[in-house]
Formats: C-alpha cells, sequence, structure tokens
C-alpha cells in the first residue's frame, strides 16, 4: 500500500524518502509541487516517448513499475488539462467552459450566479505592455488553474469599463488598485487585437481586496479563488467576510494545511521531552525542517493574500518580479494571523520559553 | 509550570551545512544538558527583494522582525531554483554536485534526486545529539521512477546498465 502511495508521487524507492534520509517524521508531499485542491502535481503533460502516467498502471508491490508501461505517442495533456490540449489543437476544446475544478467546486453557471451582484469589469491589455508577452511565455505549460494574474495601477496602462458592455462606470485613479485574470487564450487574443481604452469616467466606486474582478466574457471565466471561497463560506456575504471567511480558518491553502501539523509536532515534541524529563533521561532537541512551499508555487493563493500587491507596475511584470513582488508573501504575511506568525507565536507562547533565538 | 525545554534556535532561509563525516554522540542526559532545537524555515524561492527589509513595497512582519532581532547573512547565497537549493541545505554540498541542480531544467519525467550515497542533515544530527528530525512541507529530493522507464523512454541519455531495479 505503501508503493501504491508514493508511487503516485513519483518516488523511486523508500531510501529517497525524507524518513529514508533520516528524518523521524514527515508530513507534506514529495514533488516539486503540488495543488492541494485537485491533487495534482506540476508536470500534467505528456511529450511524445514521455510515461503517460495518466495510466496509472501499477504492477505487483514487488514491482509496481513495469517496464512496460505505456508511452505517449505525442504531445498531449493528461486529465485535467485542457489547455494543452487547446494549444495543441485549437479548437478541440471548448477552453471557455473548461473548468478545472469541476466537479470539485461549484459549477461555473452556479457560479455566475452566485456572483451575480458582483461588479464586471471588462477588461482589456495594451500591446504595449511587455508583461503580456512574458507571461505568455512564462506559462506556455502550465495548467489552466496555474493562471496568473496581471494587475496594475497605473491608470494609463489598463482600464476599461465601458457601459455600452455592461460594466460599471468607474474613475480610475492613481491610487486605484485593479486587478484581473488575464488567462492565456485571452493574452493570445490580445496579442493580436491590441486595445487600449481609456474611459474616463464619472462615478467613483472602490475597488476592494475581494472585489470579484472578472474578465470580459465573465459569465465562464471567474475567478476561481472566489470560488473556493464561496465553496468554503456558503454565500456571496459570508465569502466577503474577513472573520467568518479568512484563509486561516478554512485552512485551504497549502501552507495552512501544513500549520496544523506544525503545531501538532512541536507539541509532540514537548511531551517526549516532558516524558523523558519525568523519567530522568536523555531529552531528545528538536530538529524541524519546514520547507513551505507557498513562495514557489501559490496555487491558491488566496485573493486577500494577493490583492495588497497589486500595486506593481506592468513593467515589473516578469518571472523575477512577479514572483518578488506579487506572491512571495503567501504565508509569510500579514496584517492578520498568518503562517509564520502564528507558528513563532506558538513557538514563544505555548511551547518554547521567550529565549526563542532566530 | 512551564518546563525548561531548551531555547530553539530558529533560521529563516537556506544555510549550507558542511560535514563530511558522521561524529559520534554525545548524549544529553537532562533538559538543560540538551543541545538546542533547530528551526529550519525554508521558504523556497523567495528572492532578495522579497521581504520587507529589502523591500519597502512588502509588508511581512514576521519576517521583519526575525531579521530584526537575528543575524541577516546578506552574502549568503543559495542555488537560482528550488531542489538544488534544499539539497545543498540537506547535504552540505555545493548544488552543482546535486543532480537535483537539473531538476528544475527538465521534463519531471527525467530521472532526477540527490544521490543517496549523500548523507543528509537529520543523520549528522541523529549520530550527533541524537537528534529528533521532523520534516514538514516540501521535499524534491525525490529520484523519479521513471529512471527505469528511461530504459525505454530515454535510453540514449542513461545508459542501460546503470539502470536499476525500481526497489533499489
Amino acid at each position: 500500500m505503501l508503493w501504491r502511495r508514493i508511487s503516485t508521487q513519483g518516488l523511486y524507492t523508500p531510501q529517497y524518502t525524507p524518513v529514508g534520509r533520516g528524518f523521524d517524521e514527515m508530513f507534506g508531499f514529495l514533488e516539486g509541487g503540488e495543488d492541494h485542491n485537485t491533487s495534482k502535481t506540476f508536470g500534467n503533460f505528456c511529450h511524445n516517448g514521455e510515461a503517460d502516467l495518466s495510466h496509472n498502471q501499477l504492477g505487483s508491490d514487488d514491482d509496481p513499475f513495469p517496464y512496460t508501461w505505456p508511452e505517449c505517442t505525442g504531445f498531449a495533456p493528461l486529465p485535467d488539462t485542457a489547455v494543452f490540449e487547446y494549444y495543441h489543437n485549437p479548437g478541440a476544446v471548448d477552453i471557455e467552459s473548461y473548468n478545472p475544478y469541476d466537479g470539485v467546486f461549484e459549477t461555473e453557471e452556479e457560479c455566475a450566479a452566485l456572483c451575480s451582484g458582483c461588479v464586471v469589469f471588462l477588461a482589456q491589455c495594451s500591446r504595449n505592455q511587455s508583461f503580456l508577452h512574458a507571461t505568455f511565455s512564462y506559462t506556455a505549460r502550465l495548467p489552466a488553474h496555474h493562471r496568473r494574474m496581471l494587475m496594475s495601477s497605473h491608470d494609463q496602462d489598463v482600464w476599461i469599463v465601458p457601459a455600452t458592455h455592461g460594466g460599471r462606470k468607474i474613475r480610475v485613479t492613481s491610487t486605484t488598485t485593479i486587478a484581473f485574470w488575464c488567462p492565456r487564450w485571452e493574452m493570445a487574443r490580445l496579442r493580436t487585437q491590441p486595445t487600449l481604452t481609456l474611459v474616463h469616467a464619472t462615478e467613483p466606486l472602490a475597488i476592494s481586496a475581494r472585489q470579484f474582478l472578472p474578465l470580459d466574457r465573465t459569465a465562464r471565466i471567474q475567478e476561481r479563488c472566489f470560488v473556493m471561497q464561496l465553496r468554503r463560506c456558503g454565500s456571496v456575504a459570508a465569502a466577503h467576510d474577513e472573520a467568518r471567511c479568512s484563509p486561516e480558518a478554512a485552512s485551504r491553502t497549502p501552507g495552512h494545511l501544513l500549520l496544523p501539523t506544525l503545531l501538532q509536532a512541536i507539541k509532540d515534541h514537548s511531551l517526549r521531552m516532558k516524558t523523558a524529563q519525568q523519567k530522568n533521561e536523555a531529552a531528545q532537541p528538536l530538529f524541524m525542517y519546514l520547507a513551505l512551499h507557498n513562495t514557489h508555487a501559490p496555487l491558491e493563493a488566496p485573493w486577500s493574500y494577493v490583492a495588497p500587491y497589486a500595486v506593481m507596475s506592468c513593467s515589473c511584470y516578469n518571472k523575477s518580479a512577479w514572483r518578488q513582488h506579487q506572491y512571495t508573501l503567501l504565508m509569510l504575511k500579514r496584517r492578520r494571523k498568518s503562517g509564520l506568525k502564528t507558528f513563532t507565536e506558538q513557538l514563544s507562547a505555548a511551547w518554547f520559553p521567550s529565549s526563542t533565538r532566530p | 509550570m512551564r518546563l525548561n525545554l531548551g531555547a530553539p534556535v530558529l533560521f529563516a532561509l537556506t544555510s549550507p551545512v558542511a560535514s563530511e563525516s558522521i561524529p559520534s554522540a554525545p548524549v544529553a542526559t537532562t533538559a538543560s544538558d540538551t543541545p538546542p532545537h533547530l528551526i529550519f524555515v525554508l521558504t523556497d524561492d523567495n528572492g532578495w527583494a522579497g521581504v520587507g527589509y529589502n523591500n519597502p513595497n512588502l509588508d511581512t512582519p514576521t519576517l521583519d522582525h526575525l531579521a530584526s532581532t537575528g543575524l541577516k547573512m546578506t552574502s549568503h547565497y543559495t542555488y537560482k531554483f528550488c531542489a538544488p537549493t534544499r539539497g545543498s541545505f540537506l547535504t552540505g554540498r555545493l548544488p552543482y554536485k546535486l543532480a537535483a541542480t537539473r531538476s528544475n531544467l527538465i521534463p519531471w519525467t527525467l530521472p532526477d534526486g540527490t544521490h543517496l550515497s549523500y548523507t543528509m542533515l537529520p543523520k549528522f544530527l541523529k549520530a550527533a545529539a541524537n537528534y529528533y528530525s521532523v520534516h514538514i512541507g516540501k521535499w524534491h529530493q525525490v529520484r523519479h521512477c521513471a529512471l527505469k522507464l528511461s530504459r525505454v523512454v530515454h535510453a540514449s541519455l542513461t545508459p542501460r546498465l546503470a539502470v536499476p531495479s525500481c526497489l533499489g
């Protein structure tokens, strides 16, 4: 059974696992990245000649990986990666109806209905913005749910909300923060139809961090994080309620999923030391290797975590700056209880004495 | 009553460990003799400007506090990818010594991983001071079973005779 578990993670032998390397305990994931909501690792695509892992075939427990594993005969997406199919064979997939969370979260229609009261923007990008091309290139092989967020605070850069398209008028100022999801097919379209239309509206509209900001054709292309939040919280009103629907409370992001185990490990070791002391035995010191994942691949970044960094200039939008400015802080920040803060507080208050030394 | 459990040492980011042989294991007899707890937080691909104390645009009060009350190693560098960085920390080897250095560049179905001949930190700590080691989070030091498939798929890259059994 163990093999059946780790084989799906791509492990070679048990000696390569953390426990095989000397750790007494391990909780986490063995690959380089993982989407905790879909349980998919990176690399959900298959080139010609590579092992086709979508078959999910296993041999015996003694030899779970037979040599006769089927190969991919061409570039092909593994299940749930319709975007690759789309780029491999445009037209083969109804990409706009594609929902990687189908069966897991609300359907697009349900989401659209739930979000009917949200503000809808019609957003278009300028051809002169280099980030479009950089993002397109970088995400060329990533699954659909790895979509990147494009942001700008420059009123001359991005925003458009023509009332003729059903959008509400807004007044874009230098302090306005607007963000939207820009899927690759949208960027591909913009590469051929670049348009920038500034609308000087008259009616101001406050944009909050939890504002729902889909693209045009919004009935289908909805912001996934909000869908997840709706699922957690049950209603639009609750989803907008920080106290009731914070990512911390829901514990759905990778970092927060790890946090309870992290704290429990500290408590468990405290008990081990206490027991050893009571028995007048040697107490073991603890070595904890906490390997966070959020900054590397923030797959389910809560909108509230990302939005504060939506003020970066488009000129900074490249791979490096994107990580540094917009995705680095998902667990390590912020004003409320975040994962690392909770962790350090736990160290200082609940277990370790105040002499905790960084 | 709070027990004296020793003061932990909290590290953030990465720091290579230089050890080539496993030392003997002095055993603590009381809590006061217990070596410090070691807590290492690896933030994974966090750039120089990804912390508030280096970038005023970011809000990282917890990390800023750790930095202000701790030690900032501003001339310490890690590899530019995640797996070699963590492999270097765990083995004490320079990243170019590690197969993981390639794992961020090639398809994940290719064989890769930190070689078993490289002892990792938990075993050194266990031998040195009987540390209890816990890993939480991302590992990514694996050698994929696709290596075995390389007999068929990637024969040109991996000599057939060099491919061991999947069960090692």
